[in-house]
């Protein structure tokens, strides 16, 4: 198997679900850890049908709803976890800008609810502390989406070397054959051999293809390296948290402006635009934080292309769910600007299309500098201001896909 | 405040179980240096089994690179391996989103891998 069609499209299996629970159940479990799209938790009210009684049954839910309804005081929010604002931190690194979350419970908000940012040292979720405790002190028994990853790598690699080993042998034999000097006996006795092998081998295949991960934990004898050393507290013993969640600067500005983040230093979600875009109509930044409030508003889970070449991956539900299932490549009606060239298009098409995701090209119509500049400069409160410069770009796709004649009938 | 190198060499010690990563500071940058964990060998192919010193050099995914910067790049590192420079440099791009993606820059052509 080939790690290009198989690594990093995976789903990624979350920290409490065990992997050999039926498919059923397990989405029961996910939408259970995972029940809000984003870091807001809903108030359910019950419906006022004709029966008078539920008019009073829906009087008394309105009655002790609305002082959670946060409109009216700050104590009340204080009340209401999910709609305290996670706090968020930024740094400039060079010329970047991070993002960083790093309360616990914080993390936990942003990624159970909406798959928010990723984790500094993990794959999505912050997962390292788990990962380490275990690596460095043994202690912890759920397998995290790394674990799993490399426990499959393993496999894969014994058998591409178990591979190996059969193909020379085989070459071995045909060598053999080819000399008129070796016995009958001989060869009769190798090409057993090779049978032998060859059925094992296909075994092993089969073995892999089958999707759940064998959770035989092979022991770990890795050695504690010295760095390792160096992350447990002397006195306590306790590991000391290097991780924290990232987020991505159209993720910040998306979450201040839902009001589920607050960053201290930038008090609007306009403030934190700023920080992150130059200035200019067209800046790929801003675009970004356009394209990804796009989605987001249509009810997808935006995450980073990176992996594959693309801007954006949308995920149905979010990574623990599915595959991702298209990736966005982010193109302007201006001239000069990225994604232009057919090559870089269609070479793009090619890494997303082996992932067996779509292609979509996010068209994004750019105001004039001018219309821009005067959203920017004016008068507008802050909150508003970011709606009215969004309202200036339009954002429109188009899906791509390589189409073979000789090969594809529809 | 905390620098690129520094994001970078975190990453390589505490996700990829890098050892003995330092830096080498060159006159336009820094480069880090550092050992594989024994156990990332990419492919049974004696070609891409990494060495006990590798050297990564951090980027952001925002940057632009040339050709002579990269030389510039190898050359400085020879200097200080005795005139060796070596067969590759690991590109180490760090993106917007805190993930770091590793890709080999070779100096020259390279042998194919086996898949």
């Amino acid at each position: 198997m080939p790690e290009g069609s198989t690594g990093g499209s995976r789903p990624e299996t979350t920290p409490g679900s065990a992997t050999a629970i039926p498919k059923n159940n397990k989405r029961r479990n996910l939408m259970e850890l995972y029940p809000f799209p984003l870091p807001i938790t809903p108030i359910y009210l019950p419906s006022i049908t004709n029966n008078p009684l539920s008019w009073l049954v829906a009087g008394y839910a309105y009655w002790t709803a609305f002082p959670k309804l946060a409109l009216f005081s700050d104590e009340s929010r204080a009340n209401q976890p999910s709609l305290t604002p996670v706090n968020c931190e930024y740094e400039y690194i060079s010329s970047a800008i991070i993002f960083k979350v790093t309360s616990p419970s914080g993390m936990i908000t942003l990624w159970r609810s909406g798959f928010f940012g990723k984790g500094s040292l993990s794959r999505s979720d912050p997962s390292w502390s788990t990962r380490t405790a275990r690596r460095v002190m043994g202690v912890g028994t759920v397998l995290t989406s790394e674990e799993i990853t490399n426990l499959r790598r393993q496999e894969r690699m014994g058998f591409k070397n178990a591979r190996d080993r059969v193909q020379q042998m085989e070459l071995e034999l045909r060598r053999l054959m080819s000399q008129e000097t070796t016995p009958e006996k001989i060869i009769k006795e190798r090409t057993a051999v090779l049978e032998a092998e060859k059925t094992k081998l296909a075994e092993l295949r089969a073995d892999l293809q089958k999707k759940p991960v064998k959770l035989a934990t092979t022991p770990i004898d890795e050695e504690i390296r010295e760095e390792d050393l160096q992350l447990v507290h002397p006195v306590t013993g306790e590991l000391t948290q290097l991780e924290y969640l990232q987020l991505m600067p159209c993720e910040a500005v998306f979450l201040t402006l839902i009001g589920c983040l607050k960053v201290p230093a930038l008090p609007t979600s306009w403030s934190v635009l700023q920080m992150v875009v130059s200035g200019s109509a067209n800046c790929e930044e801003l675009i970004r934080c356009i394209v990804y409030h796009h989605y987001r508003s249509l009810g997808w889970c935006v995450r980073s292309g990176i992996k594959f070449g693309t801007d954006f991956l949308l995920y149905k539900g979010g990574p623990p769910f599915t595959h991702a299932e298209h990736g966005i490549i982010i193109m302007q009606n201006q001239k000069g600007c990225r994604n232009t060239r057919w090559v870089d298009i269609s070479g793009t098409a090619r890494v997303v299309g082996g992932v067996k995701k779509n292609m979509i090209i996010a068209f994004v119509d750019v105001p004039e500098q001018d219309a821009y500049a005067k959203v920017v400069d004016g008068k507008e409160h802050d909150e508003v201001k970011l709606g009215v410069l969004y309202g200036l770009y339009k954002v429109t796709e188009v899906g791509y896909r390589r189409w073979v004649p000789s090969r594809n009938r529809e | 405040m905390t620098s690129l190198a520094e994001i970078v060499a975190t990453n390589l010690v505490h996700y990829n179980l890098w050892t003995a990563v330092e830096d080498v500071v060159l006159s336009s940058r820094t480069v880090l240096c550092g050992a594989p964990p024994p156990t990332s060998v990419i492919a049974t192919d004696s070609s891409t089994v990494l060495s006990d010193q590798e050297y990564v050099l951090p980027l952001l995914v925002s940057e632009k690179l040339t050709l002579a910067t990269l030389d510039g790049i190898f050359r400085e590192i020879a200097e200080r391996r005795a005139g060796v420079r070596p067969e590759k440099v690991i590109g180490g791009i760090l993106n917007t989103d805190g993930t770091v993606v590793y890709y080999f820059i070779w100096d020259g052509v390279a042998k194919p891998r086996k898949n």
